[in-house]
């Protein structure tokens, strides 16, 4: 299995970091949900991800949708 | 009664043209509250013209465009495929959603509150949108996509809109031009939607009233010899062939100047009274090109051998559909107003989809300097176009009145197009039926009052 | 500090280049001011390709879609010698309308670098702005840079062999070009 690779959001290098994450990269986010990218728009506001776990809302799981940065707290791939 | 001008006494829309001495009213094109009126009246009503489907391709490509005096994303939606277009403008607090002219998006994303929106206009998400602290269930939902067109067409590869949803169809807006429209788009051996565009748009400045070029010189037979008679010394466009042109069979024809009074297109007009396409005459500097094009007329006469030519394209002369688009089978010109003193020219150039590359660049490079700012034979209507404009808006110079009674009472009906008016070439029949056009739109309360055309109310025969 | 003696041929040369290369673009811009287009003609080659992209407004690193092409695209000027001369055959009618009368228009040079000498062949940048005066108050103006290939010529020191002109605009503002820049 591969290494999973941690990307830096924030500070200086955090804009570039984000506008680059590549299709696949697994998010995690602030209301503890979990995705994977199958899109970047590289805009730098926005990722589509699909549901892989969500902790208030199972429904979500599976289901695509668009996620702004600042909801997110980590991203590996 | 429609009134307007205050300030300089009020007048009804209608007294502002004499039908019988054949003249407008010069305040038409210099008063700004007219100015408003006619974006109110025409452009937000009348079918306009947006781009060519060639330029946008693939799922996600979008090119920005303008409807008057506002911009419009015209996009191919990734899902269905299908083209649509919106308002430029972010429905939060109105930020422009696309500063790019051209490129492929996943989503138009707003850079003020990061307002997001799909390929088919769709809110997609809004920034802070699950924030515990923001929108909660103030949420904006479905009703908060951009704002899109009411109808949409495209015609053989020309894409069209309008923003009323009780415009007629836009074959009932173009009527007795369909046939004329479909003709220029096809390519030159006649197959339907044949033609693609070169990008980009050609886009510049004019410094006059939208109506000088885009309205009334349309179809202005008289203008040219005067205006286009430095061309000729440029050798770049009568000389083309170098003198090679040979005369082939003539093919009997009748040329005259058409308005429709009733829809308010008009323009160059080429009657064909028996079947087929005249023979190719050879017109081309570069090696090969002629070759192309006979071979084409060749496989286009075929097809025509039982049918008679539409009356414009491929030789048969522009014309132009109201309120501003002027159609060719080589070009289409059109003009977005951006405040009564200053107008925006587009252009597109179209060539066959299926020629080969030293015939597409012939072509490119004869368009590209002919047309436009830098074109040698149309940057002369430009100095003619904009000073028009300072030398009528004067207190004293727009008192007078345009004169527009060439051919005045001399057209006629033709059952070869049903509704037209037929005059001689060097008439100004055109701009008169657009005219015609003009008043009933900046009568009219709505679509109602336009479509069908009702003669015993609003719309009055010039 | 620099000892004068010591300076070699080859650095010599090369600022006798950088000279004579500035003094044609000078030249160059004088005849057009003066309205000596004939003699600008001169300067230029027979095969010269003469190019102004337009400039698309675009995103950051899609940088391909700026320029448009000269090979498939439409551009405000895309031609040769030939296409020039015509344009000046026109201008010089006296019936040309947006140039008659004539404008007043001043090019002003600057920025000149040479970036590569292969053979008889120079490549060289520089910088233009081009002010247009007309009639009582017409004014419009052009900024941009030029990337240039010069071919050494004994009549006329230098031939321009080919132009590609970058000009700061995006939707042409003015509603004419009637000069060469
Ligand atoms: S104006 Fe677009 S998000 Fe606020
Ligand atoms: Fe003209």
């Amino acid at each position: 299995m591969a290494e999973t690779k941690g990307y830096d959001l924030t500070g200086k290098g955090g804009i570039q970091a984000w506008s680059s994450l590549p299709e696949g990269t697994k998010l995690t986010l602030l209301n503890g949900a979990v995705g994977e990218i199958i899109a970047n728009p590289h805009d730098g506001g926005w990722v589509l991800i699909k549901f892989q776990e969500h902790p208030h809302d199972p429904s979500k799981v599976g289901q695509e949708e668009y996620v702004f940065f600042n909801e997110v707290q980590t991203a590996a791939g | 009664m429609v009134t307007i001008l205050r300030a300089r006494g009020d007048r009804s829309i209608r007294s502002f043209i004499d039908y019988e001495r054949g003249t407008i009213s010069r305040e038409l094109y210099v008063h700004p509250d007219i100015f408003e009126q006619e974006m109110e009246q025409i452009f937000q009503r009348c079918w306009l013209f947006l781009g060519h489907e060639s330029q946008i391709p693939n799922p996600g490509d979008f090119i920005v465009s303008r409807m008057g005096t506002e911009e419009v994303i015209v996009v191919r939606d990734r899902k269905d495929k299908q083209i649509r277009a919106f308002l430029n403008s972010c429905r939060h607090r109105g930020m422009k959603v696309c500063r790019y002219d051209q490129g492929n998006n996943l989503v138009f994303t707003c850079p003020f509150h990061a307002w997001t929106y799909d390929t088919a206009g769709k809110l997609v998400g809004v920034g802070y949108g699950n924030h515990p602290e923001a929108y909660g269930d103030t949420r904006p939902g479905d009703q908060w996509g951009l704002a899109q067109v009411a109808q949409f067409k495209n015609f053989h590869g020309s894409l069209w809109a309008t923003w009323d949803p009780k415009a007629p169809s836009f074959e009932d807006y173009l009527g007795p031009f369909t046939a004329s429209l479909r003709h220029c788009l096809q390519s030159s051996d006649g197959e339907d939607g044949g033609l693609e565009m070169f990008t980009p748009f050609q886009r510049h400045r004019l410094p006059t009233n939208w109506k000088v070029p885009g309205f009334t010189s349309v179809t202005d037979g008289t203008h040219a010899a005067m205006t286009h008679r430095s061309a000729a010394a440029a050798g770049l466009h009568e000389d083309r062939g170098q003198g090679k042109a040979k005369p082939g069979t003539p093919f009997p024809r009748e040329m005259y100047a058409i308005g429709d009074h009733n829809l308010g297109h008009g323009g160059q007009c080429t009657f064909y009274n028996q079947p087929g396409v005249p023979d190719y005459t050879d017109e081309w500097f570069e090696p090969g090109v002629d070759d192309y094009f006979r071979e084409t007329a060749g496989r286009k006469a075929q097809l025509y051998a039982n049918r008679v030519l539409a009356p414009h394209g491929w030789g048969g002369g522009h014309f132009a559909i109201f309120p501003c688009v002027m159609v060719d089978s080589w070009r289409i010109r059109w003009y977005h107003p951006h405040e009564t003193g200053m107008v925006e020219r587009w252009t597109l150039c179209g060539v066959d989809k299926n020629a080969p590359k030293h015939v597409k660049n012939a072509v490119r490079h004869y368009v590209q300097r002919y047309n436009g700012p830098t074109g040698f034979f149309e940057s002369d209507d430009m100095e003619n176009w904009n000073y028009v404009y300072p030398a009528s808006r004067g207190v004293r110079a727009r008192k007078l009145d345009y004169f527009f009674a060439n051919g005045l009472g001399h057209g006629k009906y033709d059952d070869r197009l049903p509704g037209v008016v037929v005059n001689g070439a060097y008439t100004e029949e055109a701009q008169r039926a657009r005219f015609s056009r003009w008043l009933a739109f900046m009568e009219a309360k709505s679509w109602d009052d336009l479509y069908p055309v009702n003669t015993s109310k609003n719309h009055r025969i010039w | 500090m620099l000892e004068l003696t010591t300076v070699d041929t080859a650095s010599l040369q090369r600022v006798i280049l950088q000279h004579d290369v500035e003094q044609f673009l000078y030249k160059e811009a004088r005849l057009l001011d003066e309205r000596r287009l004939e003699e600008w003609l001169e300067l230029l080659a027979e095969e010269l390709h003469y190019w102004m992209p337009m400039r698309r407004n675009i995103k950051f690193g899609d940088w391909d879609l700026e320029f448009t092409s000269h090979e498939t695209e439409i551009n405000w000027f895309d031609e040769g010698k030939d296409v020039l001369a015509g344009r000046i055959r026109q201008i010089n009618t006296g019936v040309h309308w947006p140039e008659e009368p004539v404008s007043r228009f001043e090019h002003i040079i600057s920025n000149v670098e040479l970036v590569g000498v292969e053979g008889d062949e120079i490549s060289v940048n520089s910088k233009f702005f081009c002010y247009q005066n007309r009639l009582q108050d017409e004014v419009n103006q052009w900024v941009g840079r030029r990337e240039d290939l010069l071919r050494r010529d004994p009549a006329t020191k230098f031939k321009l062999v080919k132009r590609k002109i970058i000009l700061a605009q995006n939707v042409m503002l003015p509603k004419v070009v009637n000069t060469f820049f």
